[in-house]
């Protein structure tokens, strides 16, 4: 890693990674509530199915009220009931929100894939319900069961039964860290996009929402259209080179933006860390103009997040 | 050290209703077990005359001796872990006359055999049996489970409307009250076996695989379950 006085866009760049300068700048994140479930099943296929489909349409905040994905696949002697399983975290900005969208997500693709089961997967004081409002679906038949101070409830189902804690805690979390991918081509920061996730992939306590773990559709607060809060982020669109101020080069033909959501401030901190570095050390300065990241001034979030220091 | 150990000095020749024991769920002490008392032959005795109470490092309450007199004991116990080193005798975890229903929390073994009627309108816990049990195991059984290493007698789960009875054994059950065997495997018998293993490894042992379960009492309206071995 070394340091110049170059410019990538309008700010200084602070370090380079693999040659690929990084903007002396910050991620803005802010405070959000999270839970962690875990779908278990007869097969690693049916805890994937069941988990794919909870975390579906699960991308942003914005429209999906509640960014999720799959944090980590479970091996049999991770798991309370010793199959294959898979961990999700999910993440909202309020806690009443997750708590609309977990038990209505667990209701309709967890309960619903064959051979699953569903746990709780964090301890918290403030809890929000899973079997405790998918034991109606019993019809009366449902039995409840305290084991080791956890209550848990057998549903029956057409394949035997469905069991699911009675809840699972929240905790505070940190969602919005990001950092941004400015490619000298799509293709070139596209593949870097996808080493950057797959090396997330790998942490505990973190996911990237958005497909495959990056988005193109970087927004800004805000939008000229009244009622929508956000909007296309210009200063980093390349079509609107020429008319719009922008926040790059000449050389940048395309930007791509990995959004992080973590249980804690070291968990995003390692993971833009693990992705910025996999990133450069793959695609290096041929592919790579440089990285950058979505900051509103400071005035958004109070976690930020400095390139340089998480890269230290 | 925040367990006790009683060891009973003699064991007594008329019956003792052992519920206010269940205060013992609660004490951290010897010195405020020794402050409860029983009631003995129309005589109230305080605890320290009948047992020798000490402080132990296991996290929960021992009591050693031959309790056969001792009834309703754990009629009401709380989330802690009573074992009982011998006999002990009838309505184990079940109410006091005049209650509805018996133990409520925590867990409850017995390294002896228990006498009738053990676990009898249980509520909730764990009740583990290492020996045998008398008549009307579990009868009118309300949640909880039961799990019986031994023999016991007739009348198994009468009246029982939830909770599990665990046995080793075939029962005698009514074909009008209780369904027929049915071989099942259940998620939910793995996580009971990661909680007996400690305590009843052959119980562990059988909920991992396949066994038989029969549900009711139906004469009651109930949804409770009889675990066993597969013939």
């Amino acid at each position: 890693m070394t340091g110049n006085q170059s410019r990538v866009g309008k700010r200084p760049v602070a370090i380079h990674i693999a040659g690929v300068p990084i903007e002396d700048t910050f991620a803005e994140a802010f405070d959000m509530k999270a839970t962690r479930i875990i779908i278990t099943a007869a097969s690693a296929h049916w805890a994937w199915a069941a988990a794919t489909a909870m975390t579906g349409f699960g991308t942003s905040v914005i429209a999906c009220g509640i960014e999720t994905a799959v944090e980590r696949e479970l091996q049999p002697f991770e798991t309370p009931d010793g199959r294959p399983g898979v961990a999700i975290l999910a993440f909202a900005v309020s806690s009443k929100e997750l708590e609309k969208q977990v038990p209505r997500r667990a209701g309709q693709c967890v309960l619903t894939c064959p051979t699953t089961a569903l746990f709780a997967g964090v301890e918290g004081q403030s809890r929000i319900a899973l079997g405790k409002s998918l034991r109606y679906f019993g019809d009366g038949y449902q039995i409840s069961k305290l084991i080791g101070g956890k209550r848990f409830w057998r549903i029956p189902v057409m394949d035997g039964e469905f069991l699911c804690e009675h809840d699972t805690g929240q905790v505070d979390a940190i969602g919005g860290g990001n950092f941004l991918l400015l490619g000298r081509s799509l293709a070139a920061v596209a593949d870097a996009c996808r080493v950057a996730a797959e090396a997330i992939a790998t942490l505990p306590d973190v996911i990237t929402p958005f497909p495959g773990g990056a988005t193109r559709s970087g927004s800004k607060v805000g939008s000229k259209y009244r009622g929508l809060f956000a909007s296309t982020h210009e200063a980093y669109c390349p079509t609107l080179r020429g008319l719009t101020a922008q926040s790059m080069g000449d050389e940048v033909q395309a930007v791509l933006e990995v959004v992080l959501d973590g249980m804690t401030r070291r968990a995003i901190a390692l993971a833009m860390r693990a992705g910025i570095q996999a990133a450069c050390e793959s695609a290096g300065p041929q592919g790579l103009v440089g990285v950058t990241a979505g900051n509103y001034g400071g005035k958004l979030g109070r976690h930020h997040f400095r390139l340089a220091e998480v890269l230290a | 050290m925040s367990g006790l150990q009683l060891r009973l000095r003699r064991t007594p020749v008329c019956p003792v209703d052992a519920s206010p024991l269940d205060a013992l769920s609660t004490c951290r002490r010897p010195d405020e077990a020794s402050r409860l008392e029983l009631r003995l032959d129309g005589e109230t005795l305080p605890l320290a005359d009948l047992f020798d109470i000490s402080a132990t490092s296991f996290d929960g309450i021992v009591v050693e001796g031959d309790l056969r007199q001792f009834s309703h004991l754990a009629s009401r116990w709380g989330p802690r872990e009573l074992r009982v080193e011998g006999d002990i005798g009838n309505f184990l975890c079940g109410p006091t006359p005049g209650r509805r229903s018996g133990m409520r929390a925590g867990r409850v073994i017995i390294r002896g055999d228990a006498g009738h009627h053990a676990g009898h309108r249980m509520r909730r816990g764990t009740l583990i049996l290492l020996g045998n049990a008398g008549h009307s195991l579990g009868s009118d059984l309300v949640a909880g489970t039961i799990a019986i290493q031994g023999r016991y007698g007739d009348h198994l789960a009468a009246g029982m409307r939830r909770g599990t009875i665990i046995t080793l054994q075939r029962p005698r059950l009514s074909p009008t009250r209780f369904t027929t065997a049915r071989k099942v495997s259940l998620g939910v018998a793995t996580l009971i076996a990661n909680d007996l293993h400690r305590d009843s490894p052959v119980h562990a042992e059988m909920l991992r695989g396949c066994f038989d379960r029969q549900l009711g009492d139906r004469s009651a309206g109930g949804l409770g379950e009889i675990w066993m071995s597969i013939e």
